[in-house]
């Protein structure tokens, strides 16, 4: 139990790290450059999250996951802005981006639970926005079909992920002050369960498409 | 009856959330290659709809050309090689005079230039040819051909003619001259036979000759170049949603049969 609950996070973003690592060339979008950074600094910060987990003198974590998603967040809204097209698509990202924003000012720095609970509700707002922008993502796959195949492309895989994730971990979060406190390492682990599924589903994904289109 | 323990039950509900999500993902999938599938099948019909328009601007092209061509030879050559004619003849010669029959020779001559160059005019001036009709034009073609003393024609009509649209009468006279044309200059044919039938669903034109014939085949590779007059054939007949059929064997002559449907 320990192993998924306080290694298995950090296991996933490295997964991911390594998944931006190989397919980001020269030719590649700043947006997933950026992406490949933000994964880097999510191994980080997840592994030291945990690392706290376990002390009993350098305090708890929660300010480290309640910094750590609003990130999530913004970089989220900014690769899927870019990612996106059409005026409606982009108005929904910015309106999300700035709902989390209002969020977390209003609860993490206003209200002051920054330092000192971890909101759930902020949290599976975050999660909810990006189930959106995978949702709009899938709508724009639909609307514009072209001559490509979908299961050739890297953010298919990256963005089937990310609703596995983000849409199991929505619910988790959102129902995460009622599950009994002896429960809640259970649910963390659950979390960490289908975060590292994601991951392997967005590595494997993109390692059968490098496989698929390799040219010696 | 034992408690069920919260691991098994996260395990139970995270496997049937992955199903469900799995589920929709493949669904996705699947629905986005049937409208792959949709856009393929839009996207070629824009592109035959495209390669038709190209041909039928091209065949519009080449049928103005013809026309003006037509008209060049009609009034501009025609009418110089008359006044030739009309010269010569008011030349003031006796009849014993040596000059005499070259002039009547030169007279005949220019007389046979004026008659061939008026049919060929009438040949490439499409509103002649809607003119005739068909039939008739195709008789005309023919008679021509066998006058000339080296070919042998013969035209059978089968069937009550029925009115072809303009395109398709010209169309199919078009497709007719460029197989008679390759007849007379590559078949060494000493026939040439032609059938037109006439019934409930479909127009038939069948042109044959007893030439050399020729390998089929080569039509369909590019590298032949003899046979690019009868890949003409084929874009032409393509043009008015006719089918051809080009049927060949060195030594065993060459059958065209160009099926056009009747609505």
């Amino acid at each position: 139990m320990i192993f998924f609950k306080n290694f298995l996070e950090p296991l996933a973003y490295l997964l991911y790290t390594f998944l931006l690592l190989i397919s980001i060339d020269r030719k590649s979008s700043i947006s997933k450059k950026i992406l490949f950074v933000y994964y880097l600094a999510a191994l980080f910060i997840t592994y030291y999250a945990n690392y706290l987990s376990f002390s009993k003198t350098l305090g708890d974590n929660n300010y480290l996951y309640n910094l750590f998603f609003f990130i999530t967040a913004c970089i989220f809204s900014y690769y899927f802005y870019q990612l996106l097209r059409g005026k409606v698509r982009k108005i929904i990202v910015v309106f999300l981006l700035l709902l989390n924003i209002f969020l977390f000012i209003f609860y993490d720095i206003i209200h002051k639970q920054f330092y000192g609970t971890y909101n759930n509700y902020v949290t599976a707002t975050c999660f909810l926005s990006i189930v959106v922008y995978s949702f709009l993502y899938f709508h724009q796959l639909l609307r514009d079909v072209n001559e490509f195949n979908i299961l050739h492309e890297f953010n298919f895989w990256l963005i089937s992920g990310y609703l596995l994730y983000f849409l199991g971990s929505f619910f988790i979060v959102l129902f995460y002050s009622e599950f009994e406190t002896e429960l809640r390492g259970v649910v963390w682990a659950f979390q960490n369960i289908i975060l590292f599924t994601s991951a392997l589903i967005a590595l494997t994904g993109n390692l059968w498409v490098k496989y698929r289109t390799w040219q010696p | 009856m034992a408690a069920i323990s919260p691991e098994f039950t996260a395990i139970v509900i995270s496997t049937i959330f992955l199903l469900i999500v799995a589920t929709g993902i493949v669904v996705l999938v699947l629905v986005h290659q049937k409208k792959q599938l949709q856009y393929f099948s839009e996207r070629e019909q824009l592109k035959i709809k495209f390669d038709k328009e190209i041909l039928e601007s091209k065949l519009d092209i080449q049928e103005q050309t013809f026309k003006n061509i037509s008209q060049e030879i009609h009034d501009n050559i025609g009418q110089i090689l008359s006044l030739a004619k009309i010269t010569i003849n008011t030349m003031d010669v006796k009849d014993h005079d040596p000059l005499r029959e070259k002039i009547t020779t030169s007279t005949e001559l220019i007389g046979k230039a004026i008659t061939d160059l008026r049919n060929l005019s009438m040949s490439l001036n499409a509103d002649s040819i809607l003119e005739m009709g068909l039939i008739k034009s195709l008789e005309f073609e023919l008679d021509l051909i066998k006058k000339t003393g080296k070919f042998n024609t013969t035209l059978i009509v089968e069937g009550t003619p029925y009115s072809l649209t303009q395109q398709q009468e010209l169309v199919l006279f078009r497709i007719f001259q460029e197989a008679l044309h390759n007849a007379l200059k590559h078949s060494k044919a000493s026939e040439i036979n032609m059938v037109i039938t006439y019934n409930t669903f479909n127009f038939i034109m069948h042109i044959s000759d007893d030439g050399i014939g020729f390998n089929a085949d080569s039509i369909y590779t590019k590298k032949a170049g003899t046979s690019s007059g009868l890949r003409n054939l084929k874009i032409r007949a393509g043009v008015i949603g006719a089918d051809i059929k080009i049927n060949s064997e060195e030594g065993k002559g060459t059958n065209i049969k160009i099926t056009l449907p009747h609505k």
